[in-house]
């Protein structure tokens, strides 16, 4: 009996929707015929809706705003406000229950009702951790330098677990006037030096940023590693010497940000921290640390022969290839070998034999096993033949186990190697 | 009162004991999973994702995807994880040694070129074969290794990670386009998540084109329905249910994100069970506990993954034993665990030990209590009394499982896939459930007797599957 019940009441219920969404799906289609004849005929002034039901043209307004270009964006903001539809949201963000203030607390910010800035101050101040959250994405969706002390306030909460969506919130309302951040810059509060740092990163403009100095040597980690990558990108020479100092930062995170900092600052004094940073004893930094000093100099070459100059430094060299292979500069450079560009040609060579010589010669067994062009491939077997070290023939050597390889590259390899000729006889 | 009569009355009551223990868990799940699915759709709907798909705030993810002789589908599911909406993410293949073309297939189709990239090995691995980079695709990389299991190949991925995320998700498996937007929303919202996981629901019987899912459609086998029910009871009331409390202990291999330093801080994922997914939860709650974190793991339920399950009555038997071995060998490997850790290891795992045991029990109810019944020894009250524990609150819990489905996601939207859904539900515990019982048992057996391989499965492929009109 209690199924059947169940049976019933969720027919009754699907048989009811069914009728109310086609009734919705008219009324949405009658919607958007007067938002169409409105955005029209807007040039004889804005019309008034000739259709009572607000609610849908509500829907078909923001369903059209998200897809729309930015000026037609405009257009349908206005016609928003025009058709008084945001009185309703306001009507509701202020006397509306819990989930109706949530709504249209984004609604609003979407469409850019700066008269419900101090109803998302009064939600982001509130107990209720949805309406905080509301608001916090209507700040991000409106962008208001205004809200910039508000968001400021919540972030010390020690429940405010959130903080990735005040930064969000904060980026695009201090994005106009971002100076307004600077006052916060050296709040109390580690979470909010930490956030203004991340914040000031990604808009401040380098006068800006380069007040972000003494953040560099705050007592807390987070703060510090925030502030050197958003030193990173200032561009000031004064940053140098602090991005350099912390690379000797006891925390490792402090470290890496340093690091990446000092390459996106892209001064060559950093060189000499540098170098010492790719031996440093975490992985991550040492990566960071190579991948910096090749964004310094933008010349492989160069960097290759420094490194393996008096005592090689294997770990340096061994980020610096795997730098190069994720960047996709040593597959540029075995594909333009054999280049008609006499420059290009050149200096591909001389990257390619550098590092076969210094053993990083993976892409190199993979083109000639695989790669289509068969003089590129006879190209790369000369330059080995130059540069690999004897403890290389025997990679070279199981190549010719490989089905792909045609005659003539596995006679060429044969050769280079000094491999007996005969030997080859037979294979498949 | 007689020995054997006596015997046989002390074990239907604790099977009674059981049932109505067993129930007060799913009947508190229930209700938390209720209140859940009641809130999670409006808050949706205050999100906003095409803001979220642009935001630099968006933590970078590396998506690891382990393939064991999956020629047929990894093409089309790379690329449709490279077709997601995310700002920033990177899609991490592990060929764990496969014996078929797998590797062939992705050189071929991607354009890969081997590479000597340097990678940090802090989790051990079975030995790599080579790390490639496509020419093609820059946010692709591909591990070859030597076959080692499931995970082991995500641990190989583990190690070339970069990114604050991590993402695991099955080569079988289709993510739906905004899948991984959603998954990483209750991270933007609460910096306390170490791992979010969305819902897994069944492909077969659904159109696939271009990596995607174009057409929900409910299958036609029974044995697959079935499981459909199954899927709504496990993931929307049991798994809202627990994660509603912080305490859920699954997160499907299938598709989970994991804060990337919290999984090489506990030692990525464990090669001594078959369910490593819900071994690594369980570590992951122990580690955050015992680091005194505030920490938050997650399930919502509106980022999809679809996924394939076994049609024939073998490979579903094959994949149930090894779930249920898998339990037994996560129980034992935290058994020190019980009554510690908060609500982990108070009602989550004694909850798990009941659903290990429940095979056995409910077997044995199904056999004591109509024999005591007929010899005799029991009252009509009894045996109303455990009937209704036995299948009408099982039933009523598959019914529920639907409704909770038809009232907030409703995938399945024709009035006879409703029906059949419902029909479904009130004969699961009618024949079904009995055989999934029988083939648990047949689980705990191969656990005594020591068993630890995952066994074959075949693969369809998503483009040999025929696409409905």
């Amino acid at each position: 009996m209690l199924n059947l019940a169940v049976l019933l009441i969720v027919s009754l219920r699907r048989f009811f929707k069914h009728w109310y969404f086609i009734s919705l799906d008219d009324q949405r289609r009658r919607a958007a015929e007067n938002i169409q004849n409105s955005l029209q005929r807007l040039d004889k002034g804005w019309p008034v809706p000739m259709f009572s039901n607000r609610k849908a043209l509500e829907q078909e307004l923001l369903r059209r705003w998200l897809d729309a270009a930015p000026e037609e964006r405009r257009k349908l903001t206005h016609l928003f406000r025009h058709w008084g539809l945001h009185v309703d949201r306001l009507t509701r963000i202020r006397h509306g229950p819990p989930w109706q203030q949530a709504e249209s607390a984004v609604i609003l910010g979407r469409i850019q009702v700066q008269e419900a800035l101090p109803d998302l101050r009064r939600l982001l101040r509130g107990e209720n951790r949805e309406l905080r959250l509301a608001a916090l994405r209507a700040l991000e969706l409106m962008g208001a330098p205004e809200a910039v002390d508000a968001l400021v306030e919540i972030l010390p909460g020690v429940k405010e677990t959130a903080w990735r969506m005040v930064w969000a919130a904060l980026i695009s309302c201090a994005r106009p006037e971002p100076e307004r951040l600077l006052r916060h810059a050296f709040h109390p509060e580690p979470r909010v030096r930490m956030v203004i740092a991340a914040t000031l990163g990604e808009v401040g403009t380098p006068p800006l940023l380069e007040r972000l100095l003494p953040l560099a040597d705050d007592p807390d980690p987070e703060v510090r590693a925030k502030a050197v990558w958003a030193l990173g990108r200032s561009g000031s020479p004064r940053a140098l010497p602090v991005l350099a100092e912390r690379l000797r930062d006891p925390v490792w995170t402090v470290r890496l940000q340093s690091a990446g900092a000092l390459g996106a600052l892209g001064d060559r004094r950093a060189h000499e921290a540098l170098a010492l940073a790719v031996r440093d004893p975490h992985f991550e930094v040492r990566h960071k640390a190579t991948g910096a000093l090749y964004l310094l100099w933008r010349d492989p070459i160069a960097l290759v022969d420094l490194l393996r100059e008096g005592a090689p430094d294997q770990f340096a060299l061994q980020s610096l290839i795997s730098e190069l292979e994720w960047r996709g500069i040593t597959w540029e450079a075995i594909n333009r070998v054999h280049s008609p560009l006499p420059y290009v040609r050149e200096q591909s060579r001389a990257l390619v034999s550098r590092l076969i010589w210094v053993g990083a010669y993976a892409p190199v067994l993979y083109a000639l096993e695989m790669h289509p062009d068969t003089e590129l491939r006879l190209v790369l077997l000369e330059l080995v033949a130059k540069s690999l070290p004897p403890a290389g023939h025997l990679d070279f050597m199981e190549l010719l186990g490989s089905p792909y390889l045609d005659a003539r590259t596995r006679h060429a390899i044969e050769k280079v190697i000094g491999f007996p000729a005969e030997a080859s006889d037979g294979r498949p | 009162m007689g020995g054997p009569e006596f015997l046989l009355l002390f074990s239907n009551f604790i099977i009674l004991v059981f049932y109505i223990l067993l129930h007060i868990f799913y009947l508190f799940l229930l209700v938390a999973s209720v209140w859940g699915a009641y809130v999670h759709p409006l808050r949706v709907r205050l999100a906003a994702f095409d803001r979220q798909a642009a935001s630099v705030v968006s933590p970078p993810v590396s998506l690891l995807i382990p393939a064991y002789n999956e020629e047929k589908t990894i093409v089309e599911s790379i690329h449709a994880l490279l077709g997601l909406r995310y700002p920033d993410f990177t899609v991490i293949a592990i060929n764990d040694g496969s014996t078929d073309g797998t590797l062939e297939e992705l050189m071929r189709c991607f354009s890969l070129r081997r590479t000597s990239i340097a990678f940090n090995p802090l989790l051990p691995t079975r030995p790599l074969r080579g790390i490639y980079l496509s020419t093609l695709e820059s946010r692709l990389v591909v591990i070859d290794k030597v076959n080692g299991g499931k995970s082991d190949a995500l641990n190989a991925g583990i190690n070339l990670v970069r990114t604050p995320w991590i993402c695991s998700v099955d080569a079988d498996s289709v993510l739906e386009e905004d899948a991984l937007l959603r998954v990483m929303r209750p991270v933007l919202e609460d910096a306390r998540v170490v791992a979010s996981s969305g819902i897994v629901r069944i492909l077969n019987g659904c159109s696939v084109a271009g990596g995607r899912v174009t057409r929900v459609r409910l299958p036609r086998p029974p044995l697959t329905v079935f499981q459909i029910v199954e899927y709504l009871r496990g993931f929307l009331q049991g798994r809202l249910g627990w994660s509603w409390f912080n305490g859920l202990t699954i997160i499907s291999g299938a598709f989970g994100a994991f804060r990337s330093d919290i999984l090489r801080a506990v030692g990525g994922y464990s090669g001594q069970t078959v369910a490593e997914d819900m071994e690594v939860v369980v570590r992951i709650h122990r580690y955050c506990r015992d680091q005194q974190m505030r920490y938050r793991i997650l399930f919502v339920p509106d980022p999809v993954c679809w996924t394939e399950v076994p049609e024939s009555r073998s490979a579903l038997s094959r994949q149930r034993r090894r779930w249920q071995r898998g339990l037994a060998e996560v129980l034992r490997l935290h058994r020190d665990a019980f009554f510690r850790y908060g609500i982990v290891g108070w009602l989550v795992l004694p909850y798990f030990l009941l659903e290990l045991v429940a095979p056995v029990m409910e077997i044995a109810g199904f056999i004591c209590i109509p024999v005591a019944y007929r010899m005799g020894w029991l009252s009509t009250h009894y045996l109303i009394l455990y009937l209704i524990l036995a299948l009408l609150m099982g039933t009523m819990l598959s019914l529920w499982a639907v409704l909770v489905e038809e009232f907030t996601y409703r995938r399945y939207t024709s009035w006879g896939e409703l029906a059949r859904l419902i029909r479904y539900a009130l004969v699961e515990h009618f024949g079904f459930h009995q055989l999934v019982l029988g083939w648990r048992l047949l689980g705990l057996v191969d656990y005594l007797r020591g068993r630890r391989e995952w066994g074959a499965q075949r693969r369809v492929g998503f483009r040999a599957r025929p696409v409905r009109p």
